[in-house]
C-alpha cells in the first residue's frame, strides 16, 4: 500500500502530462497558436505594472506571460500541459491526506475539467492558474500553520491573505463547463496554414474534409485557387455556397474568428478599408481585445497606405513583445529590409486610386472598383468573375469580362463555360452581333468545351424523355457534368 | 555563446525602454509627448515624458525655473517628476517660462514650457472607445482629474452589459450639470441637474432615433438636440477609412421642467440636415449647423454645413420665426460642424472640414475662431496638425482654456490636448494630456473621444449608472409644436 500510494501518484501524473502534451500537440494545436495570435504581452514598465492593480495580478501576469508562447511547436503543448498536471498534483496533495488514494479522483476531474475549459478560445490561462495558486495557498498555509499555535496560525493567515491577494477575484468565465470541439480546431487549423503560408497543407487539409465542406471551406479554397491563379478552372471542381464562399460575414452574429478571417480576402485583394475594417472589429471582440496577429496586419495595412505613423503606433506595441520584436524592427523605416520595401511597393500597386463612399460589405461594387482602378489586378478580377457567376448573373459576368479580361488572355474554363450559356441565351441578341470583343470573346472558347457543351444541351434537353427514369437521367448527367457551371447553373438552389 | 539568461535579460532591457519612431524630434532628441513652447496651467500634473534612445535612459532631467527647480533621472528613457515638487515649483513660477535640461551620454538637450497664471478646470471627462468604424465594444466614460493622475469611471460597459454609450457634455462646465446617451435595453439620457440623477427618453412620435447631439441651455431647464439618422460609410482611397454622415435629422429643444419637446418647422425641414447645436452663453440663441438636402451618399462631397442661428425664448420656450446666418458654407467652400461658445460669448470655435459632417475621420479638419461681435474668423495656426482632424473640443469654465481631440501622432487614435485662450482669443500651443506613464498613450489602443472640461467633479459613477438604468424607468417626453 505504501509503495502504491508513493508510486501510483507520480505514475498517474506523468501520464497525464504525456497525455495533456500529446493532446495539445497533436490534436489541438492550431488552438494554441490562435490563442496566442489573440493575445499581447508587453515588456513594458506601465502594462507590466498595470498587472498589481488588476484582480489576481500574480495569475494573470504569469499567464499572459506564458500565453505568448502557447503558438510555439511543442512549447505551447508543453506550458499547456505544465500548468494542468500542476493543478492535478496540488489537488492531489490537497486531498490525499484525508482520502489517500482517493485524491486522484478529484485530482483527475480538476484536470479534466479545466482542460475543457482550456479548450474554448476565450478562457485565459490565468484562470487556470488562479487555481493553481488557490490551491498552493491552501497546501502552504497548511503547512506553515502546523504544528498548531499562535504564531504559526498568523503566519497561515498572512499565507492565505497573500495568495488571494494574488490568485483570486479574477474574471471567471460564465460558461462552467467547456470541452474540445474539433470543428473549430479544424476551422483554425485551416486558417493557420495559410496565415503560415503553408498551402500544399492547407489542401491536404481542405481536401480531407472535402465530403463535409462548408462556407468556411469554400472561402479559403477559392482563396487557395485565387492565389494560385487557378481560380477560374477549378471553380466548379469544389463546393460553392453561391457567393457566399468567396467571403465571411462582418456582422454582429459572427464570431471574432470569422470576422478577423474575413480580412484575408480583402487583403489579398488590396481593399485595405475593408481589411483594416475586419481587422480591427476581429481584434476587438476577441476575448482581450488585442493580439499580435491583427497588430501585424494592421502595421502592414498602414505601411502599404504609406501611413507610417500608424504603421508606427502598431510596430511600436509589437516592438514591445519578445517574439515579434524583430519583426517590428524590421517594419521600422530605418530598418526596413529591401525584401519588405519590395513587398511593400507589390502591394501598393493594387490599391484603389479613387475614392468611393459606399456600405461595409457591398463586395461586388469593392471588387469591381478594385478592377476598374488596376486592371492587372488578377486576384480581384477573378473574384468579380466567380462573384458574379455564383450569383447567377450572366449579364453582369458577361459585362465585366467584356470590360476587364486583357486581350489575347483566353478564357478559363469556369468563365468559358458561363460564356458558352450566355451566348447561347443571348444567341439573336443584339448585344452580341456587332460587338467584336463579344464576337472574339466567343472565338477564344477553347473547342473541347464547346463539344462538353453541346453533349451537356443534348442530356439536359433530354431529360423526361427517352426509356430511363428522370432521376437516373439526373444521376448521368451530374456524373458527368456536376462539376461544370452549366450544372451548377440550371441546378444549384440556395437552401 | 552567450549566456541565454544574459541575452534574455538584455532583449527585455532592451524592450522595456523607451524605444521607437519619431513623434517629435528636436536637436536629435526624440520626446514624446513634446511638451516645447507649450504654454500650460500652473496646476496641471507634472509634465511627464519618454526618451528614446537608449544613450537617453539614464538620462538627467532638470527643470528650472526662476525660483526653484526639479531634477530627476530618467528610468529607462521615461522621465517622471514627483507631484507634490511639481506643484510646488509651478505655482511659485506662474508667468515664467521653464527650461528643461536634459543631460546623458547622449547628444544633451533642453526645451522650455511657459507657466500660466490661468488654472485649468480641474476636470476633464471623456469616452473611450475603439477606432473600429461602425461599431462599439467595451465602452467607458471616464473623468480624470488634470492636476493629477486620478480617474474615475464615470459608466462602463461592465455595469451597462455592454450598452453603447454617447459622450458626457456639461453645462457650464458644471460638475452638478450634465448629460450623456446610454442607448440599448433600459437605455436613456442620464440627466444630471442640481445633482440629481433622472433617466430620461428624449424620443417622441415621428422621431426614428433618440436625441444625438445636444448641450445645455444656461439656465439648466432647456437642453437643444438634434436627433441624427446617423450613416457609416467606407472610403477607398489611402487612408480616408471612413465617411459618417445623416441621411435625416432635426433639431429639438427638451424642457427638463415640463418634459416637453420643443420642435418648430424651421428646424423639422426634410429640405435640410441640422447638427450640433448649441446655445449661445446668454441662452437667447440657438445656434447649429444646417445643409441643404442633397443625395447621400452620392453627393456627400457636395454636402456642407452653414453655421446658422434661430432666436429662441426661454420664458415661452419658443424658437423664432427667422434663421440667421452666421458662416456660410457656400462662400467659405467648407463646412461647419461643433460649434461651442466661450463662457463670456465673445469666441465660437467651431470645426472646418471641406465637406461633411463628422469632422474625425477628416483629416483636414481644423479649428476656427469666430468673434461674435464682429463676425470675423480665424484659424489658430498652432491648432493646426498636418494629417491629422482637431475637433471636439469644450470650453472651460473661464474661457481661457480649451480642451479638444486630435489624432495628431498616429492619425488612428484620438488624445486629449489642451491650449490656453487669451482675452484676444489668441491660442498658444497646445499640450496633450499628460500621463503618469508617459509611455501610457503610445501604448494604449484607444480612443479618448469628446473632452469636456468639468470645474467640479461629477457626482456619479459607473456602479450608480449600472443601478439606476435597471431600477430607474425612463421618463417620457411629448413634443409640443
Amino acid at each position: 500500500m505504501t509503495k502504491a500510494r508513493r508510486y501510483v501518484p507520480t505514475a498517474c501524473a506523468v501520464a497525464c502530462a504525456v497525455a495533456l502534451v500529446v493532446f495539445f500537440h497533436v490534436f489541438y494545436r492550431a488552438h494554441l497558436c490562435h490563442r496566442e495570435q489573440f493575445s499581447l504581452f508587453l515588456w513594458a514598465p506601465g502594462p507590466l505594472a498595470a498587472y498589481w492593480t488588476s484582480p489576481a495580478p500574480l495569475a494573470r501576469l504569469v499567464g499572459d506571460m506564458l500565453t505568448q508562447f502557447l503558438g510555439l511547436p511543442f512549447v505551447g503543448a508543453l506550458i499547456m500541459s505544465a500548468v494542468l498536471t500542476s493543478l492535478g498534483v496540488l489537488v492531489y496533495r490537497l486531498f490525499a491526506r484525508w482520502i489517500g488514494l482517493w485524491a486522484l479522483v478529484p485530482a483527475a476531474l480538476a484536470v479534466l475539467f479545466e482542460t475543457g475549459r482550456q479548450s474554448g478560445l476565450t478562457y485565459p490561462l490565468s484562470s487556470t492558474l488562479q487555481w493553481v495558486g488557490i490551491v498552493a495557498t491552501l497546501l502552504t498555509a497548511r503547512r506553515v500553520s502546523r504544528p498548531a499555535g499562535v504564531g504559526r496560525a498568523a503566519l497561515g493567515v498572512v499565507v492565505l491573505a497573500a495568495g488571494i491577494g494574488l490568485f483570486g477575484w479574477g474574471d471567471w468565465e460564465k460558461r462552467a463547463v467547456n470541452r474540445p470541439d474539433m470543428n473549430v480546431e479544424r476551422m483554425l487549423a485551416v486558417d493557420n496554414d495559410w496565415h503560415h503560408g503553408r498551402l500544399r497543407q492547407l489542401e491536404r487539409r481542405l481536401d480531407r474534409h472535402a465530403s463535409h465542406p462548408d462556407r468556411f471551406d469554400a472561402y479559403y479554397r477559392n482563396l487557395l485557387l485565387a492565389s494560385q491563379y487557378h481560380l477560374g478552372d477549378n471553380l466548379m471542381q469544389h463546393y460553392q455556397p453561391f457567393q457566399l464562399g468567396l467571403f465571411l460575414p462582418v456582422e454582429s452574429t459572427a464570431s471574432y474568428p470569422i470576422i478577423y478571417f474575413s480580412g484575408e480576402l480583402w487583403f489579398q485583394v488590396g481593399d485595405l478599408t475593408n481589411a483594416e475594417h475586419s481587422a480591427l472589429l476581429g481584434m476587438l471582440f476577441s476575448p482581450n481585445s488585442v493580439g499580435s496577429r491583427p497588430l501585424m496586419r494592421l502595421a502592414e495595412i498602414s505601411l502599404i497606405r504609406g501611413d507610417e505613423a500608424a504603421a508606427m503606433k502598431y510596430l511600436r506595441l509589437l516592438d514591445k513583445t519578445l517574439l515579434y520584436h524583430r519583426w517590428a524592427r524590421m517594419h521600422m523605416p530605418q530598418n526596413r529590409p529591401k525584401e519588405v520595401r519590395r513587398w511593400v511597393e507589390l502591394k501598393r500597386t493594387l490599391l484603389c486610386t479613387t475614392d468611393t463612399v459606399r456600405a461595409p460589405m457591398d463586395i461586388g461594387v469593392a471588387l469591381r472598383h478594385l478592377v476598374e482602378d488596376n486592371p492587372d489586378n488578377v486576384f480581384a478580377r477573378e473574384y468579380l468573375y466567380a462573384f458574379d457567376l455564383l450569383g447567377k448573373d450572366l449579364d453582369a459576368f458577361m459585362d465585366d469580362y467584356a470590360r476587364f479580361q486583357p486581350n489575347g488572355m483566353p478564357p478559363q474554363r469556369t468563365w468559358a463555360e458561363a460564356m458558352l450559356l450566355w451566348m447561347t441565351a443571348h444567341g439573336g441578341d443584339e448585344r452580341t452581333h456587332g460587338d467584336a470583343r463579344r464576337e472574339r470573346m466567343g472565338r477564344d472558347i477553347p473547342p473541347e468545351v464547346v463539344d462538353a457543351f453541346v453533349s451537356f444541351t443534348e442530356q439536359f434537353r433530354g431529360l423526361g424523355s427517352g426509356p430511363l427514369t428522370a432521376d437516373s437521367q439526373m444521376r448521368q448527367l451530374q456524373q458527368k457534368f456536376g462539376k461544370t457551371y452549366w450544372f451548377f447553373y440550371h441546378f444549384a438552389e440556395m437552401r | 555563446m552567450k549566456n541565454p539568461l544574459s541575452t534574455l535579460l538584455m532583449l527585455i532591457l532592451v524592450l522595456t525602454s523607451c524605444t521607437g519612431g519619431p513623434l517629435s524630434v528636436t536637436d536629435g532628441v526624440v520626446r514624446t509627448p513634446d511638451y516645447d513652447g507649450a504654454v500650460v496651467p500652473f496646476n496641471i500634473a507634472p509634465l511627464n515624458f519618454c526618451l528614446d534612445g537608449a544613450e537617453y535612459a539614464r538620462a538627467k532631467v532638470e527643470v528650472q525655473g526662476r525660483s526653484g527647480s526639479i531634477s530627476v533621472r530618467a528610468k529607462r528613457g521615461r522621465v517622471m517628476f514627483p507631484e507634490r515638487r511639481w506643484h510646488r515649483l509651478l505655482a511659485s513660477e506662474k508667468g515664467n517660462t521653464l527650461t528643461v535640461e536634459i543631460t546623458s551620454a547622449g547628444q544633451p538637450s533642453s526645451f522650455s514650457f511657459t507657466v500660466s497664471p490661468d488654472p485649468i478646470d480641474a476636470y476633464v471627462t471623456y469616452r473611450l472607445i475603439d477606432p473600429s468604424f461602425e461599431v462599439w465594444h467595451r465602452i467607458e466614460i471616464r473623468e480624470r482629474d488634470v492636476t493629477g493622475f486620478r480617474e474615475r469611471i464615470l459608466s462602463d460597459w461592465h455595469h451597462t452589459d455592454n450598452s453603447c454609450m454617447n459622450c458626457h457634455i456639461h453645462g457650464q462646465s458644471r460638475g452638478d450639470l450634465s448629460f450623456f446617451h446610454l442607448r440599448g435595453e433600459h437605455g436613456g439620457t442620464i440627466l444630471n441637474r442640481e445633482g440629481t440623477l433622472r433617466k430620461l427618453t428624449l424620443k417622441a412620435d415621428g422621431m426614428p432615433v433618440a436625441a444625438t447631439y445636444g448641450d445645455f441651455h444656461p439656465s439648466g431647464r432647456y437642453a437643444v438636440f438634434t436627433w441624427n439618422n446617423v450613416i457609416p460609410s467606407l472610403r477607398t482611397l489611402g487612408s480616408h477609412r471612413m465617411e459618417v454622415y445623416d441621411d435625416a435629422s432635426d433639431l429639438l429643444v427638451a424642457d427638463f421642467d415640463e418634459n416637453r419637446l420643443l420642435v418648430s418647422p424651421l428646424t423639422s425641414a426634410t429640405e435640410a440636415y441640422e447638427t450640433f447645436p448649441t446655445f449661445s452663453p446668454d441662452g437667447r440663441y440657438i445656434y447649429f449647423c444646417r445643409a441643404d438636402y442633397v443625395p447621400v451618399p452620392d453627393s456627400v462631397k457636395q454636402l456642407r454645413y452653414s453655421l446658422v442661428r434661430v432666436p429662441f425664448d426661454a420664458a415661452s420656450g419658443v424658437m423664432g420665426d427667422s434663421i440667421e446666418v452666421v458662416w456660410d458654407a457656400s462662400l467659405q467652400q467648407g463646412s461647419a460642424s461643433l460649434p461651442k461658445f466661450s463662457p463670456d460669448g465673445r469666441w465660437l470655435l467651431f470645426c472646418r472640414s471641406d465637406y461633411g459632417t463628422f469632422p474625425i475621420w477628416h483629416r483636414e479638419t481644423q479649428l476656427l475662431m469666430m468673434d461674435v461681435s464682429t463676425g470675423v474668423t480665424r484659424s489658430p495656426a498652432v491648432l493646426k496638425a498636418p494629417d491629422a482632424s482637431t475637433s471636439y473640443h469644450s470650453w472651460s469654465s473661464d474661457g481661457r482654456w480649451i480642451a479638444f481631440a486630435s489624432k495628431r501622432g498616429d492619425g488612428m487614435f484620438g488624445r486629449v490636448w489642451f491650449a490656453h485662450v487669451d482675452a484676444e482669443g489668441n491660442v498658444a500651443t497646445p499640450f496633450t494630456l499628460p500621463q503618469r506613464d508617459p509611455e501610457h498613450d503610445r501604448l494604449f489602443l484607444r480612443s479618448y473621444n469628446i473632452p469636456d472640461l468639468g470645474a467640479a467633479p461629477v457626482p456619479f459613477d459607473a456602479r450608480t449608472i449600472g443601478r439606476l438604468r435597471k431600477t430607474l424607468p425612463a421618463e417620457p417626453f411629448q413634443i409640443k409644436q
